[in-house]
This record gives C-alpha cells, sequence and structure tokens, in this order.
C-alpha cells in the first residue's frame, strides 16, 4: 500500500482549504499503522481517500502496485470501521457481518460459516440474531469489525474506532484489536488522536499535523525521538531553546520522566520555581517554571518529597534524553 | 375558589373537548349513517321506517320486472373499477413519489425546507378549483391541445378529458403529496453513514437501493400507499370533474344517492360497504405486520 504525494484541496479559489499537503506514506503488509494527530488535521480526509470517499486533487493510491483512484469504493479491497460503527439497524447482527461476503457473491454456506468465525473471533458467539440496538456500545464495536474484517480486505480501515467507548472499555479492546489483527494477519490502518492509543497498538506511526505528514516512525522513535516541536509537544515532551542547554540545535526536546526535579543547590542543572505539584498515583507530576522564561513538565515515582509548590528547584536533564530539533 | 386536586373532574375536563369530538362529531354520524341504511329511502332525501335490508340487498341484485332478485353486477362493477383505479394510482404514486422524496432527503438543509414548501402548495387552494385547471388543461381547446397543435404533433385535438385516465391523473396529482411527505420524512432521517458503510462493503447503486434503502423507507412507504389509497377508493372530486360523471366510481356513485338520485338510504348503504372494506383490509394487514414483527 503506498500512498504517493496525495493532495486534497477543498473548494476553490480564497475559500479554499487544503486538507492534504504533498502526503507520502508506505504501509507494508500486515502491519498496524496508525496516523496519529489532533482533529482537523486530514487523517480522517486521507483515510476516507483509501477508501474511496474522497478523490485525492493530485497523486496516486497505488494497492498492490495498481493505482486504485479510480475504482469506487465497492471496488476496493480495503473496508472500513467508522467512527458510529454504521451498522444496519435493519438486520440481525449476522445479517451484518455477513452483507460484504454476500455481495461479494459468495455462496451461503460459505458465508455461514464465515460469520460463524467471524462472531467466534470477536467473541459474540451466540449474538447472531440480536439486532444491533439490544447490543451495548462494545459489543457493537465487535460487529463493526467483524462486519470489515469478514470479507479479509487488503486494508483494514480504523476511524476512531474507540472514542466513543469508555476508559476501561477502550483498554480492552485496544487489546482485542491488537489480537484480531495479529490471527487476521489483515494490514491495519488505525485513525486516532490518541497518542497512548497509537503508542500501545501500532507497528509505525505517521504523525499529522495541517495536512502534513510530520514524521513516520515507531511508536518509540515517535516518543524518544521526535523531530520537530509540534511532535515532540504533541507526545506529551517538552520542547526548550537549545542556547539554554549549550547546544548547537536551536531546540531540544525531553520526556517529561526523565527530568529530574531535586532541590536548589543540589548541584549543575537549569534553575526554576516549582509552580504546581499534581498527585497521579505511581507517579508525581511538577510543572516548574524555568528562569530562561520556559515552562517544563517532570513526571517521577510518588516518592513522598521535601520539594514544595513556590519553592526554588533544580531541573537535571540527562544528556542522552535530550532530542536535538531543527524546527 | 381554590384548585383542589379533584382528579376525577379534571380528567373529566381535560378529556371533554376530545370526548365531544369523537362522540358528537365522529361516532354519531356513523351511527346515523349506518342506520339510515337499513331504513327505506324517502322520495325528497331522508328516509322512514319500515327497516330493511333493502338496500344491501341492491348492491349486489337487480329485480326484474316480475320483482325476483337477479344477480346485477353493475354496483360490483363500479367498485371493481374504484379498487383498480386506487391501486393504480398508488403504484403511480409511488413511481412518482419515492424518486422526488429521495431528490428532497439528499438536497442540503436549507433547499429541504424549501422544497418540501413546494410539495405542501397544492393544500393552500381548494382540490375542486385545482381539478377544474386540469379541465382548461386537458380541454379539447386547452393548453395541451394547443401545445400538441403547434408542434404539430397531432392534427386534431386529442380528448384527454371524461376517461379512466383522466380520472386516475386527477386523483394522482391530488394525492401526491401524501405519499411524498411520509416517505420523505423516513428518508431525511436516513443516517448517510449508512450508505457509506454498504458503498464500502461491496454492495452497489442497486444493492444499496434494495438491501439498505427500500427496507428503511418501507415505514414510510406503507404510510404513504395508506394515505393515498383509502382517499382515493372514496375519491369524487376528480372522477365527478374529469371523469364528467361518465366513469362512475364509488365516491361518486355515493354522492349522486344523496344528491340527484335522493336515495340517502341506499348511499348509506354504499358508504358502509366502503368503510367496512377499507376497515378488513387494515385489520388484515395489521394482523400481519404484528405476526411479521413476532416472527
Amino acid at each position: 500500500m503506498r500512498i504517493d504525494s496525495v493532495d486534497k484541496i477543498f473548494g476553490a479559489g480564497p475559500g479554499a482549504v487544503t486538507a492534504l499537503d504533498d502526503v507520502s506514506l508506505t504501509i507494508k503488509a500486515e502491519e498496524f499503522f496508525t496516523l496519529l494527530g489532533p482533529s482537523g488535521c486530514g487523517k480522517s480526509t486521507l483515510l476516507r481517500m483509501i477508501a474511496g470517499f474522497e478523490h485525492p486533487t493530485r497523486g496516486a493510491i497505488l494497492l498492490d502496485h495498481r493505482d486504485v483512484i479510480a475504482d469506487p469504493p465497492h471496488r476496493r479491497p480495503v473496508n472500513i470501521v467508522f467512527q458510529s460503527y454504521a451498522l444496519f439497524p435493519h438486520m440481525s447482527v449476522a445479517e451484518n457481518v455477513a452483507f460484504g461476503l454476500e455481495r461479494l457473491g459468495q455462496r451461503r454456506a460459505a458465508v455461514a460459516a464465515r460469520v460463524e468465525a467471524m462472531l467466534r473471533l470477536v467473541r459474540l458467539e451466540g449474538f447472531g440474531d440480536r439486532r444491533p440496538h439490544q447490543l451495548s456500545g462494545g459489543q457493537q464495536q465487535r460487529v463493526a469489525l467483524a462486519r470489515a474484517v469478514a470479507p479479509a480486505p487488503k486494508l483494514l480501515l480504523l476511524d476512531e474506532p474507540l472514542s466513543a467507548l469508555d476508559v476501561k472499555l477502550r483498554r480492552e479492546m485496544q487489546v482485542e484489536l491488537k489480537r484480531i489483527q495479529r490471527k487476521t494477519g489483515i494490514t491495519f490502518l488505525l485513525v486516532t488522536h490518541d497518542q497512548e492509543e497509537a503508542l500501545s497498538l501500532s507497528d509505525r506511526i505517521a504523525v499529522m499535523e495541517a495536512g502534513r505528514v510530520l514524521q513516520v516512525g515507531r511508536p518509540a522513535d515517535i516518543y524518544e525521538r521526535p523531530a520537530s516541536r509540534f511532535v515532540a509537544d504533541f507526545m506529551g515532551g517538552n520542547v526548550l531553546p537549545g542556547d539554554a542547554l549549550g547546544l548547537t540545535a536551536p531546540f531540544a526536546a525531553i520526556r517529561p520522566e526523565r527530568v529530574e526535579v531535586l532541590a536548589e543547590g543540589s548541584g549543575p542543572g537549569l534553575g526554576g520555581r516549582l509552580i504546581e505539584i499534581t498527585y497521579l498515583g505511581a507517579r508525581i507530576a511538577y510543572t516548574v517554571a524555568l528562569d530562561i522564561g520556559v515552562t517544563l513538565r517532570a513526571e517521577q515515582q510518588a516518592l513522598p518529597g521535601p520539594l514544595e509548590p513556590g519553592q526554588r528547584v533544580l531541573c537535571r536533564l540527562p544528556g542522552d534524553a535530550l532530542a536535538a530539533l531543527e524546527a | 375558589m381554590p384548585l383542589a386536586p379533584r382528579s376525577k373532574n379534571h380528567v373529566v375536563f381535560l378529556a371533554g373537548p376530545a370526548l365531544f369530538t369523537i362522540v358528537v362529531l365522529m361516532a354519531l354520524p356513523m351511527v346515523l349513517v349506518l342506520a339510515t341504511s337499513f331504513l327505506t329511502s324517502s322520495v325528497y332525501g331522508g328516509a322512514h321506517m319500515p327497516v330493511t335490508a333493502e338496500s344491501y340487498i341492491r348492491f349486489v341484485y337487480g329485480r326484474d320486472l316480475d320483482d325476483v332478485l337477479v344477480f346485477d353486477t353493475t354496483y360490483l362493477a363500479v367498485f371493481a373499477r374504484s379498487l383498480i383505479q386506487a391501486a393504480l394510482a398508488t403504484v403511480l404514486c409511488l413511481l412518482i413519489g419515492l424518486p422526488l422524496a429521495w431528490y428532497m432527503a439528499t438536497r442540503p438543509p436549507g433547499w429541504r425546507r424549501f422544497l418540501v414548501l413546494l410539495v405542501t402548495i397544492p393544500f393552500w387552494t381548494n382540490l375542486l378549483v385545482r381539478i377544474y385547471c386540469w379541465v382548461l388543461l386537458l380541454r379539447d381547446e386547452g393548453l395541451v391541445n394547443q401545445v400538441l397543435l403547434a408542434a404539430g404533433l397531432t392534427k386534431t385535438p386529442v380528448t384527454f378529458l371524461y376517461s379512466d385516465g383522466a380520472i386516475l391523473m386527477g386523483i394522482v396529482y391530488g394525492s401526491l403529496p401524501f405519499m411524498v411527505l411520509p416517505i420523505y420524512a423516513v428518508l431525511e432521517k436516513l443516517d448517510h453513514r449508512l450508505i457509506e458503510a454498504a458503498y464500502d462493503l461491496y454492495a452497489g447503486r442497486f444493492a444499496i437501493l434494495r438491501k439498505l434503502i427500500w427496507p428503511l423507507a418501507r415505514p414510510g412507504v406503507a404510510a404513504g400507499a395508506l394515505l393515498v389509497f383509502v382517499p382515493s377508493l372514496g375519491a369524487f372530486v376528480a372522477p365527478y370533474i374529469l371523469g364528467g360523471g361518465k366513469k362512475l366510481m364509488i365516491g361518486s356513485l355515493i354522492q349522486q344517492q344523496f344528491s340527484t338520485a335522493r336515495d340517502w338510504s341506499f348511499g348509506s348503504a354504499l358508504s358502509i360497504i366502503l368503510m367496512a372494506f377499507v376497515l378488513a383490509g387494515l385489520v388484515w394487514l395489521a394482523r400481519r405486520r404484528a405476526s411479521d414483527f413476532l416472527s
């Protein structure tokens, strides 16, 4: 699956909005790939374009080395799990899952067997005769997943599939998604704005902003070695001016958990005033106003420390934890 | 006077207008019609004793010169014609109304409101006037014939009026909004993402229509069909004006009994037969749908 310098411009003239700006990506077979970015960054537009609901203004979308831009959605070997699930309300769970298989003209017996297997895959055996409205949100999510996986697409698109679920259910479904992806061997392309979700599920992540892909990499790369200030900030990191740290790069990023906050006078480091202490359970978050005019966040093991809000502190930033940023 | 919670009185007070409407304005006239149908018609209108089933017998039997009952299909034929016309009108309204409702429901919201307004405009004028306009359009010297003659499509004026086709057209014209609006109401609520989901799952246009839009639109279609079929069955304005009284339908037949024929008893009997027929049909439909729902 390859996306080649795709542009998407909505409208024309001075009111035109560029949703995608020269986006190129390559997604490998059987990969769990995630498009991560804030709302309005163009990730959903890109997903809809791969499904066939939007046409690129420029560029190509190749699936198995073939440009599929001219193909309508029902001719693309790609299925989508909608954010709203979009289950057919007048059909039973089994009929929903069978829908794509029947449209592909599979034999009745084969369809029935596949539906059975899919319901087992998403752990909904025995729910085949229910109607969507009789299911909980999490169960509906599973049906939507089974329906999209059933035709064994080359690529499965997931449009913020877990955003409607509560936190506990979301964690469970994340584990389920990963399990189903491994079991079926289908390439998954997930769209999300949840960094944690992207980090825990993906083989690779593309961080997007304002219609552009800023960085593509493994979760650890994105997390530890952000390529730009936006990525560092979006992933929850601190961004500091390089000269304050004695670096040649204009900026540097550091994860909050790599920052050490100590009482003043404990050695070299950046001085500042502790503004806030937030108790997070296993961790404690400190917000420090550095003397160089930057606010720094730090997270440490929740040990009963001698630090008090308002007091002067010293922040130590280990050299190996700093990621130099060019822009 | 304090407003004490005397619930019983309140119930009577609140239900009063509704009860009055149902009992005095609906049930009572029905009872009167039913009673009249079993009486003997007076010569100058009205009805008197004795009680007789003669009006019902006359619906299916004629009397020959020797006063012997003979099976007579005159009125049954009128009834059958009405049924066929109403059925045709319903099908035509559906064929025109479904695409129209779909078109309306898929426009942007502002456009939608405007289109709904357009569909309801005919209700602002009396049906009688509107049907009479069709006479002006369709008559031999009418606009339609003038256009056809000017275009050279015909040498002599085409006679449209006073035919079954003209009646059917009049009924379809008058009933179309009753088909369009319920279907539109259902389609407007249809979630566009469902269509995208079906499209994504290898359904082409035809499959989407058959598997998704049609099943979801069916309640609206059923309501529309009922709203068109039942009034069409008893329609009398269009048959009277566009049919010129030559092609009798049951509505005109009933109207005649109370005007020119002055046979109130027979007119009442016809009304009761029509009503019983419609009611039986509705009960059958309701039962069938109930069993559909349970299975």
